[in-house]
């Protein structure tokens, strides 16, 4: 879930999920006007990134030499598909995240009113690959997957025609990658989301070790639909909960919907200034607004000469400053992180770990930071592209590298089947004991 | 080339400060290439005359502005309504469906911002001179309360019309630049840099198509350039002189709460 978020959010590696379907007519000839679209867009692209990126050198790239060598194969292009992927090939070059060309088709899709047959559809079931094997972590309330009994804990063995065998193949094509718990989650969840009223059959290892099927119904993705720019139709969500022990929790899979997201953002934090410990859930986040992180930020810290990280761009550095609130939480906080963090999730999670704010949980995060605008080309492509470099507070660069959880917890099948969650477990238990501890310091 | 930055007349008339949102027109007659730099104070006279008068100008109380923010590459759109009022309060507004909302204004003494993304905050230092600068209502009046000194250092083109280029030094801020058009007398751009708290963020802004609104000329659009992004403000009203509910500058709760937890607020501006 939240991978519509990630979709736009992300780098060419999701380009193969973008290229769905909707992008229709991929075969068909371009006409002359077309193609000269498809070069006046190449000539965008090529001078976007020259004239906005925020490393002059390009990493050393020769980018005129690499200008020379492409624009001959635009202009020579017979498919969209295939000019297509002479600009995938051209942002590929940079070899960073947030570079990617999402087709119109997909933009004119997701615009489309939200209904039966329309794109948004998915079937409630959040998974992670661990150890080679699809388990699913969460089911989202009043999903299709929760009607049909699905539970977490779950493996899944098939999805359609997809076998999750396939997943090791992946798993080692990716190996050593910082975003390889993303490839390889979204090559399952991709596939468990579609068109609404699409019926997806999905094979399962139950509880009891028994294989079940179950056939879903894909119903419109959890969250309140929300447009950003060009994207529509991105669905935002915010859950916020009182654990056990009076511990808060906070979840969204996206820093996105600024206008009702942080209203329920404040108000969670109001009503937790008396709880023992706060746990900000960012486990699948796939990232959107920087200011949003600053301003969650503002909550956990009273300074006000905090920041959680800088923002390099070619004319200036911005600082994401930290601006506390009247009232600030002064309990332990705990942030949960996982490879489907992605961008600001980690800004926020690395932030709030430099300034030694946070114990992070979970497992390492995507190492896909950087700040980045999607404009629209002449031929109607989007065009995300970087305009920023972002290192943390403490100096370090997390594109490429993600954030390393100080209390490794990846998803454990035993666990989600006994209705655990190791990640959120330790941070609960981390707060308690941490709360028990200074009250005992304080009674002394 | 004379370049005459002492030369300052004592009457109000001459102290005419320019803006980035809300510009007015009207300079000199064309002037030969050979003719000697203008003073920044007749530069300033001149453009407050063309663009209404002294008269005009100081009939003012308070004006609404509303206008749309727009961010056409990305395709996003914002609302945008300032109110402004003498002495020197002012209240701007932001809002869209993609930000959220976002305000920020001063009751003279206090510069705040509130963002539903951000959170509320005071503004401090250069950051606060700045903002107290740019949205002074009576500054197209007392340009000399604002800035050191005001000099034109030569002539240079912008969007291929010949411009006076004037540089002006804010009170402890960084050096702007205004390029006002030769011909026309109209403010066709201003360069500066902001120091915020985030960094210094450098700003270009383009004025284009001056319209007449209740008597006093304004740039109908403001071309931004900033960091690296483009954003087009255009002017759909300025109302003068009307009805404003007397809490529209008062300070928010948050920003009650947070100059409370802060003891003192900062010294008022100089008059």
């Amino acid at each position: 879930m939240g991978r519509g978020i990630r979709a736009v959010v992300l780098a060419a590696l999701c380009a193969a999920v973008l290229a769905t379907p909707a992008e229709a007519g991929r075969g068909r000839k371009l006409t002359a006007a077309e193609r000269d679209l498809e070069v006046e867009s190449f000539d965008v692209v090529w001078t976007t990134i020259r004239d906005k990126h925020y490393d002059p050198a390009l990493g050393g790239l020769d980018w005129e030499a690499i200008g020379g060598e492409l624009r001959p194969r635009i202009e020579r292009a017979r498919t969209r598909a295939e000019a297509r992927g002479v600009l995938r090939d051209l942002v590929g070059r940079l070899r960073q995240s947030h570079f990617q060309i999402i087709p119109a088709e997909v933009l004119e899709d997701m615009a489309q009113e939200v209904g039966e047959g329309s794109a948004g559809g998915d079937a409630g079931i959040d998974a992670r690959v661990v150890g080679g094997k699809a388990l699913v972590t969460s089911v989202a309330k009043g999903s299709p997957a929760e009607r049909a009994g699905v539970l977490p804990g779950w493996e899944i063995l098939r999805i359609g025609k997809f076998r999750a065998a396939r997943l090791e193949r992946i798993a080692l094509e990716f190996e050593g990658r910082p975003h390889r718990e993303l490839v390889l989650a979204d090559a399952v969840l991709a596939r468990l989301s579609g068109r609404i009223g699409e019926r997806v059959t999905v094979r399962f290892r139950d509880g009891a070790g028994r294989p079940v099927r179950r056939d879903l119904v894909l119903a419109e993705t959890r969250g309140a639909r929300y447009r950003f720019g060009h994207v529509s139709n991105l669905h935002v969500w915010i859950e916020t909960k009182r654990l056990e022990g009076n511990v808060g929790y906070v979840a969204f899979n996206g820093f996105l919907d600024p206008a009702r997201v942080m209203p329920a953002f404040d108000e969670a934090m109001r009503s937790f200034l008396d709880a023992k410990g706060i746990v900000l859930d960012l486990r699948g986040n796939g990232g959107g607004m920087i200011p949003m992180a600053m301003g969650m930020a503002g909550w956990l810290i009273p300074e006000g000469d905090r920041y959680l990280g800088t923002l390099k761009l070619r004319e200036t550095e911005l600082k994401a400053i930290v601006s506390p609130r009247p009232e600030t939480f002064a309990g332990p906080v705990a942030v949960l992180v996982d490879g489907l963090s992605v961008s600001c999730a980690e800004v926020l999670a690395g932030g709030l770990q430099d300034l030694g704010r946070a114990r992070v949980f979970g497992t390492r995060t995507a190492g896909m930071v950087l700040g980045s605008s999607i404009e629209k080309l002449p031929s109607g492509d989007g065009f995300q592209y970087v305009f920023a470099g972002y290192v943390t507070s403490g100096g370090r660069k997390l594109e490429g590298a993600g954030v390393v959880p100080d209390v490794v917890a990846p998803p454990d099948r035993k666990a989600l089947l006994a209705g655990g969650d190791p990640a959120l477990d330790a941070a609960s238990s981390w707060i308690l004991r941490h709360g028990a501890e200074t009250g005992e310091k304080e009674n002394r | 080339m004379r370049r005459d930055r002492n030369r300052l007349g004592p009457k109000p008339l001459r102290r005419a400060l320019l803006a980035v949102l809300l510009p007015v027109t009207g300079l000199f007659p064309a002037l030969a290439e050979e003719a000697p730099l203008p003073s920044a104070d007749a530069l300033f006279e001149r453009y407050v005359e063309a663009t209404g008068g002294r008269a005009a100008y100081e009939a003012v109380r308070n004006a609404v502005t509303e206008a749309t923010m727009e961010m056409p590459a990305q395709g996003i759109a914002m609302k945008v309504t300032i109110w402004v009022a003498r002495p020197n309060l002012s209240y701007a507004r932001t809002e869209s469906d993609v930000t959220g909302r976002i305000e920020k204004g001063t009751d003279g003494t206090v510069v705040w911002e509130k963002s539903v993304m951000t959170g509320p905050r005071v503004l401090e230092g250069q950051e606060r001179e700045d903002y107290l600068r740019e949205s002074a209502p009576d500054k197209f009046l007392r340009w000399r309360d604002y800035y050191e000194s005001g000099e034109v250092t030569g002539v240079e083109d912008v969007a291929g019309r010949p411009c006076w280029v004037l540089v002006l030094t804010p009170r402890g801020g960084k050096p702007q630049t205004v390029y006002v058009d030769r011909e026309s007398g109209l403010i066709s751009k201003v360069a500066m840099t902001l120091d915020t708290k985030m960094g210094s963020v450098p700003v270009e802004t383009w004025l284009e198509d001056y319209r007449e609104f209740e008597g006093i000329k304004s740039a109908l659009r403001a071309r931004t350039k900033v960091v690296g992004q483009e954003r087009v403000l255009t002017v759909t009203s300025i109302r003068r002189n009307v009805e404003i509910p007397p809490d529209r500058f008062a300070l928010p709760a948050e920003i009650q709460a947070l100059v409370a937890k802060r003891g003192a607020p900062p010294a008022a501006p100089a008059e």
